[in-house]
Protein backbone atom coordinates (compact mmCIF):
# COMPACT_ATOMS: atom_id res chain seq x y z
CA UNK A 1 0.00 0.00 0.00
CA UNK A 2 1.09 3.70 -0.82
CA UNK A 3 1.63 6.32 2.07
CA UNK A 4 -0.96 8.24 2.24
CA UNK A 5 1.22 11.44 1.37
CA UNK A 6 3.30 12.36 -1.64
CA UNK A 7 6.29 14.95 -3.26
CA UNK A 8 5.53 17.12 -5.50
CA UNK A 9 8.37 15.66 -7.64
CA UNK A 10 5.73 12.79 -7.74
CA UNK A 11 2.73 14.58 -8.61
CA UNK A 12 4.46 16.43 -11.00
CA UNK A 13 5.68 13.22 -12.51
CA UNK A 14 2.08 11.83 -12.74
CA UNK A 15 0.66 15.18 -14.46
CA UNK A 16 3.44 14.25 -17.57
CA UNK A 17 2.25 11.16 -17.55
CA UNK A 18 -1.25 12.51 -17.93
CA UNK A 19 -0.40 14.86 -21.30
CA UNK A 20 1.27 11.70 -22.87
CA UNK A 21 -0.14 10.14 -26.26
CA UNK A 22 0.37 6.61 -26.82
CA UNK A 23 2.46 6.07 -30.07
CA UNK A 24 4.74 9.35 -29.67
CA UNK A 25 8.55 9.57 -29.78
CA UNK A 26 10.54 12.02 -28.23
CA UNK A 27 13.38 12.48 -25.84
CA UNK A 28 13.95 13.62 -22.44
CA UNK A 29 17.27 15.65 -21.31
CA UNK A 30 20.06 14.95 -19.08
CA UNK A 31 19.42 15.04 -15.64
CA UNK A 32 15.51 14.74 -15.80
CA UNK A 33 14.59 12.33 -14.22
CA UNK A 34 10.94 13.90 -13.57
CA UNK A 35 10.20 13.38 -17.19
CA UNK A 36 11.76 10.93 -17.47
CA UNK A 37 9.50 9.15 -14.49
CA UNK A 38 6.65 10.41 -15.83
CA UNK A 39 7.27 8.95 -19.35
CA UNK A 40 8.00 5.33 -17.86
CA UNK A 41 4.90 5.54 -15.96
CA UNK A 42 2.91 6.58 -19.37
CA UNK A 43 4.38 3.62 -20.88
CA UNK A 44 3.20 1.64 -17.87
CA UNK A 45 -0.63 2.71 -17.94
CA UNK A 46 -2.07 3.97 -20.92
CA UNK A 47 0.58 4.91 -23.59
CA UNK A 48 2.41 1.12 -23.74
CA UNK A 49 3.92 1.98 -27.47
CA UNK A 50 4.91 5.08 -26.16
CA UNK A 51 9.13 5.62 -26.77
CA UNK A 52 11.68 8.01 -25.44
CA UNK A 53 15.20 8.13 -25.26
CA UNK A 54 17.29 9.97 -22.72
CA UNK A 55 19.74 12.45 -23.54
CA UNK A 56 23.19 12.15 -22.82
CA UNK A 57 23.21 8.64 -22.62
CA UNK A 58 21.14 7.77 -25.79
CA UNK A 59 19.50 4.84 -23.67
CA UNK A 60 16.01 4.07 -25.78
CA UNK A 61 13.26 2.98 -23.42
CA UNK A 62 15.32 2.03 -20.80
CA UNK A 63 13.80 0.03 -18.06
CA UNK A 64 15.81 0.37 -15.19
CA UNK A 65 12.91 0.31 -12.91
CA UNK A 66 15.63 3.11 -10.94
CA UNK A 67 15.92 7.03 -11.56
CA UNK A 68 19.38 7.58 -12.30
CA UNK A 69 20.55 10.69 -11.49
CA UNK A 70 22.55 10.61 -14.43
CA UNK A 71 20.61 9.66 -17.76
CA UNK A 72 23.86 8.23 -19.13
CA UNK A 73 24.38 6.09 -16.12
CA UNK A 74 25.22 2.91 -17.48
CA UNK A 75 22.56 1.32 -15.80
CA UNK A 76 20.15 2.76 -18.46
CA UNK A 77 22.03 2.08 -21.21
CA UNK A 78 22.09 -1.90 -20.40
CA UNK A 79 18.36 -1.53 -19.89
CA UNK A 80 17.40 0.01 -23.05
CA UNK A 81 16.52 -0.68 -26.34
CA UNK A 82 18.47 0.72 -28.87
CA UNK A 83 21.35 2.94 -28.18
CA UNK A 84 21.44 6.57 -29.79
CA UNK A 85 24.52 7.76 -31.30
CA UNK A 86 24.55 11.45 -31.28
CA UNK A 87 24.43 11.36 -34.90
CA UNK A 88 21.21 9.73 -34.66
CA UNK A 89 20.14 12.20 -32.15
CA UNK A 90 20.68 15.43 -34.39
CA UNK A 91 19.46 13.35 -37.00
CA UNK A 92 16.29 12.63 -35.81
CA UNK A 93 16.10 16.33 -34.43
CA UNK A 94 16.64 18.27 -37.94
CA UNK A 95 14.98 15.94 -39.57
CA UNK A 96 11.82 16.21 -37.12
CA UNK A 97 11.10 12.61 -36.24
CA UNK A 98 11.09 13.74 -32.54
CA UNK A 99 7.48 14.27 -31.54
CA UNK A 100 7.94 16.12 -28.45
CA UNK A 101 10.90 16.82 -26.31
CA UNK A 102 11.43 17.84 -22.58
CA UNK A 103 13.18 20.78 -22.26
CA UNK A 104 14.34 23.54 -19.05
CA UNK A 105 15.84 26.78 -19.15
CA UNK A 106 17.46 29.26 -16.21
CA UNK A 107 14.91 31.48 -17.66
CA UNK A 108 12.12 30.96 -19.50
CA UNK A 109 9.40 33.77 -21.21
CA UNK A 110 5.82 34.12 -21.27
CA UNK A 111 5.83 33.12 -25.22
CA UNK A 112 8.23 29.61 -23.65
CA UNK A 113 11.54 31.11 -25.61
CA UNK A 114 13.97 29.42 -23.42
CA UNK A 115 17.88 30.44 -21.73
CA UNK A 116 20.48 28.61 -21.38
CA UNK A 117 23.60 30.93 -22.22
CA UNK A 118 23.55 33.59 -19.53
CA UNK A 119 21.93 35.87 -18.07
CA UNK A 120 22.36 39.69 -18.28
CA UNK A 121 24.05 41.22 -21.62
CA UNK A 122 26.71 38.99 -23.91
CA UNK A 123 29.53 41.56 -23.42
CA UNK A 124 29.28 41.54 -19.58
CA UNK A 125 27.07 38.70 -18.32
CA UNK A 126 26.17 38.13 -14.59
CA UNK A 127 25.51 35.02 -15.11
CA UNK A 128 27.47 32.36 -17.55
CA UNK A 129 24.79 29.54 -17.33
CA UNK A 130 26.16 26.15 -18.86
CA UNK A 131 24.87 26.79 -22.76
CA UNK A 132 22.56 25.89 -25.27
CA UNK A 133 23.04 22.36 -25.52
CA UNK A 134 20.22 20.82 -27.75
CA UNK A 135 17.32 24.13 -27.51
CA UNK A 136 17.61 25.02 -30.89
CA UNK A 137 15.82 21.91 -31.89
CA UNK A 138 12.72 23.52 -30.62
CA UNK A 139 12.81 24.19 -34.32
CA UNK A 140 12.99 20.78 -35.45
CA UNK A 141 10.47 18.78 -32.57
CA UNK A 142 7.01 18.65 -33.70
CA UNK A 143 5.86 20.03 -30.43
CA UNK A 144 8.31 20.69 -27.13
CA UNK A 145 7.32 20.30 -23.45
CA UNK A 146 8.94 22.89 -21.04
CA UNK A 147 9.38 21.98 -17.39
CA UNK A 148 11.01 23.68 -14.54
CA UNK A 149 11.83 22.49 -10.93
CA UNK A 150 11.51 26.00 -9.46
CA UNK A 151 8.70 27.90 -10.22
CA UNK A 152 10.13 31.66 -9.19
CA UNK A 153 9.81 34.81 -10.86
CA UNK A 154 13.75 34.65 -11.94
CA UNK A 155 12.92 31.64 -13.63
CA UNK A 156 9.54 32.92 -15.71
CA UNK A 157 10.69 36.41 -16.84
CA UNK A 158 8.60 38.68 -18.90
CA UNK A 159 11.44 38.34 -21.51
CA UNK A 160 14.70 35.65 -21.85
CA UNK A 161 18.16 37.92 -21.79
CA UNK A 162 19.32 35.10 -24.57
CA UNK A 163 17.30 33.01 -26.96
CA UNK A 164 18.41 29.86 -26.66
CA UNK A 165 15.58 28.11 -28.02
CA UNK A 166 12.98 29.36 -29.68
CA UNK A 167 9.41 28.90 -27.82
CA UNK A 168 6.51 30.93 -29.52
CA UNK A 169 8.89 33.92 -30.09
CA UNK A 170 7.36 37.14 -29.84
CA UNK A 171 3.92 35.18 -29.82
CA UNK A 172 0.88 35.45 -32.24
CA UNK A 173 1.89 34.25 -35.82
CA UNK A 174 5.80 35.11 -35.02
CA UNK A 175 7.08 31.50 -34.88
CA UNK A 176 5.34 30.23 -38.36
CA UNK A 177 7.49 32.57 -40.22
CA UNK A 178 10.60 31.44 -39.25
CA UNK A 179 10.02 27.49 -38.77
CA UNK A 180 9.07 24.45 -40.93
CA UNK A 181 5.32 23.96 -40.73
CA UNK A 182 5.62 20.39 -39.03
CA UNK A 183 7.72 22.05 -36.16
CA UNK A 184 5.19 23.72 -33.53
CA UNK A 185 5.85 25.68 -30.58
CA UNK A 186 5.61 24.63 -26.97
CA UNK A 187 2.60 22.68 -25.85
CA UNK A 188 2.83 22.50 -22.29
CA UNK A 189 4.77 23.70 -19.33
CA UNK A 190 4.97 21.48 -16.23
CA UNK A 191 6.04 23.16 -12.89
CA UNK A 192 6.04 22.31 -9.12
CA UNK A 193 2.64 24.31 -8.99
CA UNK A 194 0.30 23.32 -12.28
CA UNK A 195 0.53 22.88 -15.77
CA UNK A 196 -0.20 25.67 -18.43
CA UNK A 197 -0.05 25.65 -22.02
CA UNK A 198 -0.01 28.73 -24.59
CA UNK A 199 -3.39 30.38 -25.59
CA UNK A 200 -4.25 29.74 -29.17
CA UNK A 201 -3.85 33.27 -30.98
CA UNK A 202 -2.00 35.67 -28.72
CA UNK A 203 0.89 32.26 -28.04
CA UNK A 204 0.83 34.05 -23.88
CA UNK A 205 1.42 30.85 -21.14
CA UNK A 206 -1.86 30.04 -19.56
CA UNK A 207 -2.52 28.21 -16.54
CA UNK A 208 -4.54 25.31 -17.02
CA UNK A 209 -4.61 22.84 -14.21
CA UNK A 210 -3.61 23.98 -10.70
CA UNK A 211 -1.29 21.02 -8.32
CA UNK A 212 -3.93 20.47 -5.15
CA UNK A 213 -1.45 22.48 -2.61
CA UNK A 214 -1.71 25.24 -5.34
CA UNK A 215 -3.62 28.30 -6.03
CA UNK A 216 -3.80 30.59 -9.06
CA UNK A 217 -3.13 33.38 -6.70
CA UNK A 218 0.32 31.51 -5.45
CA UNK A 219 1.27 30.24 -9.47
CA UNK A 220 0.77 34.48 -10.38
CA UNK A 221 2.83 35.63 -7.41
CA UNK A 222 5.48 33.21 -8.31
CA UNK A 223 5.34 34.15 -12.08
CA UNK A 224 7.41 37.13 -13.66
CA UNK A 225 5.12 38.47 -15.93
CA UNK A 226 1.33 38.26 -16.29
CA UNK A 227 -0.35 34.56 -16.91
CA UNK A 228 -3.35 34.09 -18.61
CA UNK A 229 -6.07 31.65 -17.24
CA UNK A 230 -7.99 29.27 -19.30
CA UNK A 231 -12.00 29.41 -19.08
CA UNK A 232 -11.85 25.58 -18.02
CA UNK A 233 -8.98 25.94 -15.36
CA UNK A 234 -8.59 22.73 -13.26
CA UNK A 235 -7.80 21.70 -9.51
CA UNK A 236 -6.25 18.57 -9.63
CA UNK A 237 -6.86 16.07 -7.77
CA UNK A 238 -4.67 14.09 -5.46
CA UNK A 239 -2.83 11.04 -7.23
CA UNK A 240 -4.28 7.54 -7.25
CA UNK A 241 -2.87 4.87 -5.00
CA UNK A 242 -2.47 2.79 -8.33
CA UNK A 243 -0.34 5.51 -9.74
CA UNK A 244 2.15 6.17 -6.42
CA UNK A 245 2.59 2.06 -6.35
CA UNK A 246 3.32 2.12 -9.85
CA UNK A 247 5.75 5.03 -9.54
CA UNK A 248 7.29 3.53 -6.26
CA UNK A 249 7.63 -0.10 -7.34
CA UNK A 250 8.03 0.01 -11.20
CA UNK A 251 9.76 3.33 -11.87
CA UNK A 252 11.37 4.83 -8.88
CA UNK A 253 12.18 1.74 -6.67
CA UNK A 254 15.23 3.76 -5.08
CA UNK A 255 12.20 6.61 -3.73
CA UNK A 256 14.44 10.01 -5.63
CA UNK A 257 11.35 11.62 -6.36
CA UNK A 258 10.41 10.95 -2.38
CA UNK A 259 13.10 12.72 -1.17
CA UNK A 260 11.52 16.03 -2.31
CA UNK A 261 9.12 18.03 -0.05
CA UNK A 262 5.90 16.54 0.94
CA UNK A 263 3.36 18.00 -0.05
CA UNK A 264 0.10 16.08 1.26
CA UNK B 1 55.61 2.84 -36.34
CA UNK B 2 56.20 0.18 -33.87
CA UNK B 3 53.00 -1.54 -34.13
CA UNK B 4 52.82 -1.23 -30.04
CA UNK B 5 51.13 2.03 -29.54
CA UNK B 6 50.98 1.65 -26.19
CA UNK B 7 52.06 4.07 -23.22
CA UNK B 8 51.51 5.72 -20.33
CA UNK B 9 49.20 8.33 -19.71
CA UNK B 10 52.16 10.82 -19.11
CA UNK B 11 54.24 9.38 -22.36
CA UNK B 12 51.15 10.17 -24.62
CA UNK B 13 50.85 13.83 -23.76
CA UNK B 14 54.20 14.71 -23.68
CA UNK B 15 53.87 15.75 -27.42
CA UNK B 16 50.93 17.95 -27.12
CA UNK B 17 52.12 21.06 -27.87
CA UNK B 18 50.71 24.40 -25.83
CA UNK B 19 48.49 26.42 -28.14
CA UNK B 20 46.99 22.79 -29.65
CA UNK B 21 43.27 22.09 -30.67
CA UNK B 22 41.91 19.39 -28.73
CA UNK B 23 38.85 17.62 -29.19
CA UNK B 24 38.18 16.15 -25.82
CA UNK B 25 36.08 12.99 -25.45
CA UNK B 26 33.53 11.91 -22.38
CA UNK B 27 29.73 12.98 -22.33
CA UNK B 28 28.69 14.36 -18.62
CA UNK B 29 30.19 12.31 -15.61
CA UNK B 30 30.99 9.13 -18.02
CA UNK B 31 33.89 8.00 -20.13
CA UNK B 32 36.31 11.37 -19.53
CA UNK B 33 40.21 10.55 -20.36
CA UNK B 34 40.63 11.95 -17.10
CA UNK B 35 44.41 10.49 -16.61
CA UNK B 36 45.20 12.07 -19.82
CA UNK B 37 43.75 15.27 -18.84
CA UNK B 38 45.55 14.97 -15.41
CA UNK B 39 48.76 14.33 -16.84
CA UNK B 40 48.15 17.35 -19.51
CA UNK B 41 47.40 19.65 -16.09
CA UNK B 42 50.29 18.13 -14.13
CA UNK B 43 52.83 19.21 -17.34
CA UNK B 44 51.41 23.05 -17.24
CA UNK B 45 50.50 22.76 -20.30
CA UNK B 46 48.97 26.62 -21.95
CA UNK B 47 47.06 28.09 -24.27
CA UNK B 48 44.94 25.60 -25.68
CA UNK B 49 41.32 25.45 -27.49
CA UNK B 50 39.44 23.11 -26.38
CA UNK B 51 36.25 21.37 -28.29
CA UNK B 52 34.85 18.85 -26.20
CA UNK B 53 31.86 16.88 -26.94
CA UNK B 54 28.40 18.70 -26.94
CA UNK B 55 27.77 17.54 -22.85
CA UNK B 56 30.78 18.55 -21.43
CA UNK B 57 31.85 18.43 -17.48
CA UNK B 58 34.59 18.34 -14.82
CA UNK B 59 37.92 17.82 -17.13
CA UNK B 60 36.81 21.43 -18.71
CA UNK B 61 36.02 22.62 -15.67
CA UNK B 62 39.60 21.20 -14.60
CA UNK B 63 41.93 22.46 -17.21
CA UNK B 64 40.62 25.85 -17.12
CA UNK B 65 41.05 26.40 -13.05
CA UNK B 66 44.58 25.18 -13.80
CA UNK B 67 45.13 27.46 -16.27
CA UNK B 68 45.23 25.14 -19.02
CA UNK B 69 43.02 26.84 -21.79
CA UNK B 70 42.78 29.73 -24.02
CA UNK B 71 39.51 29.51 -25.86
CA UNK B 72 36.52 26.63 -25.33
CA UNK B 73 33.64 25.89 -27.57
CA UNK B 74 30.36 25.93 -25.51
CA UNK B 75 27.87 23.22 -26.10
CA UNK B 76 27.19 22.72 -22.35
CA UNK B 77 29.64 22.97 -19.41
CA UNK B 78 27.98 21.83 -16.40
CA UNK B 79 28.38 18.88 -13.31
CA UNK B 80 25.37 17.43 -14.89
CA UNK B 81 23.28 16.46 -11.58
CA UNK B 82 25.79 18.53 -9.13
CA UNK B 83 24.67 21.30 -10.90
CA UNK B 84 27.17 24.66 -12.50
CA UNK B 85 30.22 24.21 -13.43
CA UNK B 86 32.34 26.99 -10.92
CA UNK B 87 35.60 27.45 -12.92
CA UNK B 88 34.10 27.57 -16.49
CA UNK B 89 31.37 30.00 -15.21
CA UNK B 90 34.12 32.43 -13.49
CA UNK B 91 36.15 32.19 -16.52
CA UNK B 92 33.43 32.93 -18.99
CA UNK B 93 31.92 35.59 -16.43
CA UNK B 94 35.84 37.61 -16.12
CA UNK B 95 36.10 36.72 -19.67
CA UNK B 96 39.38 35.58 -18.91
CA UNK B 97 39.31 33.06 -21.84
CA UNK B 98 37.72 32.84 -24.64
CA UNK B 99 34.35 31.08 -25.33
CA UNK B 100 32.59 30.16 -28.99
CA UNK B 101 29.41 30.24 -27.85
CA UNK B 102 27.93 26.82 -29.46
CA UNK B 103 25.39 23.77 -29.26
CA UNK B 104 24.90 20.04 -29.88
CA UNK B 105 24.06 21.67 -33.62
CA UNK B 106 27.49 23.44 -33.91
CA UNK B 107 29.21 20.49 -32.33
CA UNK B 108 28.01 17.94 -33.93
CA UNK B 109 27.48 18.81 -37.52
CA UNK B 110 31.31 20.37 -37.27
CA UNK B 111 33.00 17.59 -36.30
CA UNK B 112 30.77 15.37 -39.10
CA UNK B 113 32.11 18.18 -41.27
CA UNK B 114 35.71 17.89 -40.41
CA UNK B 115 35.55 14.38 -40.41
CA UNK B 116 34.99 14.53 -44.26
CA UNK B 117 37.21 17.79 -44.40
CA UNK B 118 33.84 19.49 -45.60
CA UNK B 119 34.22 23.04 -45.71
CA UNK B 120 30.31 23.64 -43.96
CA UNK B 121 27.37 21.86 -43.67
CA UNK B 122 24.08 23.88 -44.26
CA UNK B 123 21.20 23.34 -42.38
CA UNK B 124 17.32 23.84 -42.19
CA UNK B 125 15.78 27.14 -39.93
CA UNK B 126 17.32 26.52 -36.71
CA UNK B 127 19.11 29.08 -34.91
CA UNK B 128 16.63 31.53 -36.82
CA UNK B 129 14.55 32.68 -34.11
CA UNK B 130 17.82 32.08 -31.70
CA UNK B 131 20.41 34.42 -30.30
CA UNK B 132 23.07 32.65 -31.20
CA UNK B 133 24.23 33.88 -34.73
CA UNK B 134 24.38 37.41 -33.38
CA UNK B 135 27.23 36.36 -30.72
CA UNK B 136 28.86 33.30 -33.24
CA UNK B 137 29.87 35.00 -36.21
CA UNK B 138 30.98 31.88 -37.47
CA UNK B 139 27.27 30.81 -37.66
CA UNK B 140 26.64 31.95 -41.26
CA UNK B 141 24.03 31.90 -44.33
CA UNK B 142 24.27 31.03 -47.56
CA UNK B 143 21.98 30.53 -50.88
CA UNK B 144 21.32 26.68 -51.37
CA UNK B 145 22.10 26.68 -54.90
CA UNK B 146 19.75 23.64 -55.90
CA UNK B 147 16.43 25.34 -54.20
CA UNK B 148 17.32 28.93 -54.37
CA UNK B 149 16.66 29.03 -50.29
CA UNK B 150 18.63 30.76 -47.74
CA UNK B 151 20.44 28.21 -45.23
CA UNK B 152 22.01 28.64 -42.58
CA UNK B 153 25.72 27.28 -42.38
CA UNK B 154 27.94 25.72 -39.44
CA UNK B 155 31.58 25.37 -40.08
CA UNK B 156 33.66 22.72 -40.41
CA UNK B 157 35.47 21.79 -36.62
CA UNK B 158 38.89 19.76 -36.26
CA UNK B 159 41.61 19.10 -33.59
CA UNK B 160 45.23 18.35 -33.70
CA UNK B 161 44.87 16.00 -31.14
CA UNK B 162 41.63 13.66 -30.24
CA UNK B 163 41.82 12.28 -26.86
CA UNK B 164 39.33 9.52 -25.44
CA UNK B 165 38.90 7.05 -22.98
CA UNK B 166 38.00 3.19 -23.97
CA UNK B 167 37.71 -0.06 -21.98
CA UNK B 168 39.28 -2.28 -24.04
CA UNK B 169 42.25 -1.44 -26.66
CA UNK B 170 44.68 -3.46 -28.10
CA UNK B 171 48.11 -2.95 -29.10
CA UNK B 172 47.56 -1.38 -32.54
CA UNK B 173 44.41 1.11 -31.29
CA UNK B 174 41.62 -0.82 -32.09
CA UNK B 175 39.55 0.35 -29.34
CA UNK B 176 35.68 -0.41 -27.49
CA UNK B 177 34.23 1.99 -25.75
CA UNK B 178 31.33 1.15 -24.59
CA UNK B 179 28.34 3.24 -22.96
CA UNK B 180 26.95 5.91 -24.94
CA UNK B 181 27.29 4.77 -29.06
CA UNK B 182 29.28 5.98 -31.37
CA UNK B 183 30.70 9.99 -31.51
CA UNK B 184 34.26 9.83 -30.34
CA UNK B 185 34.64 7.84 -34.12
CA UNK B 186 33.62 10.76 -35.52
CA UNK B 187 35.46 13.46 -33.09
CA UNK B 188 38.38 11.00 -34.42
CA UNK B 189 37.99 11.39 -37.48
CA UNK B 190 38.03 15.03 -37.33
CA UNK B 191 41.66 14.78 -35.61
CA UNK B 192 45.00 14.34 -37.20
CA UNK B 193 46.26 12.66 -33.79
CA UNK B 194 44.11 10.29 -31.40
CA UNK B 195 45.34 9.26 -27.86
CA UNK B 196 43.19 6.63 -26.44
CA UNK B 197 43.40 6.11 -22.54
CA UNK B 198 42.32 2.87 -21.85
CA UNK B 199 41.44 0.89 -18.76
CA UNK B 200 42.66 -2.67 -20.39
CA UNK B 201 45.35 -3.44 -22.85
CA UNK B 202 44.21 -6.66 -24.56
CA UNK B 203 46.97 -9.17 -24.77
CA UNK B 204 48.35 -9.74 -27.66
CA UNK B 205 47.58 -13.09 -27.47
CA UNK B 206 44.01 -12.86 -26.80
CA UNK B 207 41.47 -13.64 -29.29
CA UNK B 208 40.62 -10.51 -30.83
CA UNK B 209 37.77 -8.26 -29.77
CA UNK B 210 34.55 -8.43 -31.58
CA UNK B 211 35.03 -5.76 -34.12
CA UNK B 212 31.39 -5.39 -33.82
CA UNK B 213 32.04 -3.69 -30.64
CA UNK B 214 35.53 -1.84 -32.08
CA UNK B 215 34.47 1.75 -32.30
CA UNK B 216 37.50 3.55 -33.19
CA UNK B 217 40.12 1.65 -35.48
CA UNK B 218 43.17 1.28 -34.56
CA UNK B 219 44.20 2.67 -37.87
CA UNK B 220 43.49 6.24 -37.18
CA UNK B 221 45.12 5.98 -33.67
CA UNK B 222 47.97 6.97 -32.58
CA UNK B 223 49.03 6.54 -29.04
CA UNK B 224 47.28 4.18 -26.04
CA UNK B 225 48.02 5.32 -22.86
CA UNK B 226 47.23 2.18 -20.48
CA UNK B 227 45.30 3.82 -18.03
CA UNK B 228 43.55 1.19 -15.23
CA UNK B 229 40.20 3.52 -14.11
CA UNK B 230 41.73 6.16 -16.34
CA UNK B 231 38.13 7.94 -16.25
CA UNK B 232 38.35 8.27 -12.47
CA UNK B 233 36.67 9.56 -10.58
CA UNK B 234 34.04 9.91 -13.78
CA UNK B 235 32.60 6.25 -15.08
CA UNK B 236 33.80 3.92 -17.56
CA UNK B 237 30.81 2.16 -18.49
CA UNK B 238 30.74 -1.49 -17.64
CA UNK B 239 33.96 -1.12 -15.45
CA UNK B 240 33.08 1.53 -13.14
CA UNK B 241 30.62 3.81 -11.76
CA UNK B 242 31.16 7.56 -11.18
CA UNK B 243 32.79 8.51 -8.01
CA UNK B 244 29.91 10.58 -6.51
CA UNK B 245 31.91 11.41 -2.80
CA UNK B 246 35.18 12.63 -5.35
CA UNK B 247 33.03 14.62 -7.77
CA UNK B 248 31.01 16.08 -4.27
CA UNK B 249 34.41 17.01 -3.22
CA UNK B 250 35.62 18.55 -6.41
CA UNK B 251 32.24 20.74 -7.09
CA UNK B 252 32.80 21.79 -3.51
CA UNK B 253 36.42 22.99 -3.67
CA UNK B 254 35.35 24.61 -7.45
CA UNK B 255 32.47 26.25 -5.85
CA UNK B 256 34.66 28.19 -3.17
CA UNK B 257 37.03 29.29 -5.50
CA UNK B 258 39.88 26.77 -4.05
CA UNK B 259 40.15 24.22 -6.81
CA UNK B 260 43.44 24.72 -6.41
CA UNK B 261 43.67 22.57 -3.49
CA UNK B 262 41.65 19.84 -5.12
CA UNK B 263 44.52 19.67 -7.95
CA UNK B 264 47.36 19.87 -4.99
CA UNK B 265 45.59 16.91 -3.60
CA UNK B 266 44.94 14.78 -6.85
CA UNK B 267 47.18 16.18 -9.39
CA UNK B 268 50.17 18.19 -8.91
CA UNK B 269 50.42 15.99 -5.56
CA UNK B 270 51.12 12.93 -7.61
CA UNK B 271 54.01 12.28 -10.44
CA UNK B 272 51.90 9.73 -12.32
CA UNK B 273 48.85 8.38 -12.82
CA UNK B 274 49.75 5.46 -10.67
CA UNK B 275 50.46 7.45 -7.91
CA UNK B 276 46.93 8.90 -8.61
CA UNK B 277 45.94 5.49 -8.35
CA UNK B 278 47.89 4.56 -4.92
CA UNK B 279 46.25 7.79 -3.85
CA UNK B 280 42.65 7.34 -4.40
CA UNK B 281 43.04 3.66 -2.85
CA UNK B 282 42.22 0.15 -4.24
CA UNK B 283 38.96 -0.02 -1.32
CA UNK B 284 37.66 3.25 -2.99
CA UNK B 285 38.35 2.11 -6.57
CA UNK B 286 37.48 -1.66 -6.16
CA UNK B 287 34.22 -0.24 -4.62
CA UNK B 288 32.82 1.39 -7.92
CA UNK B 289 33.23 -1.60 -9.99
CA UNK B 290 30.53 -2.62 -12.07
CA UNK B 291 30.60 -5.96 -13.96
CA UNK B 292 27.44 -5.95 -16.19
CA UNK B 293 28.61 -5.47 -20.02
Amino acid sequence: MPEATYTWAEMMAISISHEMADGAFGSVGAASHIPAAGLRLAQLTHAPNLSFFCGGSGAMNPKIQRLTESSADYRNLVTSEYHFSLDDVVDFETAMRFDFAFLGGMQIDKFGNLNMAMIGDWDKPKVRGPGTIGLIFTGGFKTSYIYTQHHTPKIFVDKVDFVSGAGWLDGGDARAKVYRPESDGPRRVFTPLGVFDFEPETKRMRVLKVHPWSSIEKIQAATGFELLIADDVQTVGAPSEEELTLLRTQVDRDGVLRRYPSVA
Amino acid sequence: MSANKVTTPEEAVAGIPDGATIALGGVHSHNGPMALVNALIRRGARDLELIPTPSAGAPVDMLIAAGCVRKLHVSYVGLEFLGMAPNYRRAAESQSIEIVEGDEAYIVYGFRAGASTLPFLPLPPLYEGTDLPKVNKAIKTTTDPYTGRTVTTVPALRADYGLFHAQVTDRKGNTQIFGQRRFEDVMAKASDHVIISSDEILDEYAPAPDPRLVSIPGAIVDIVAHAPYGSHPLSSPGHYAYDREQLVEYRDFAAQDRTKEYLDEYVYGVKDHQEYLEKVGARRLLGLQQTFR
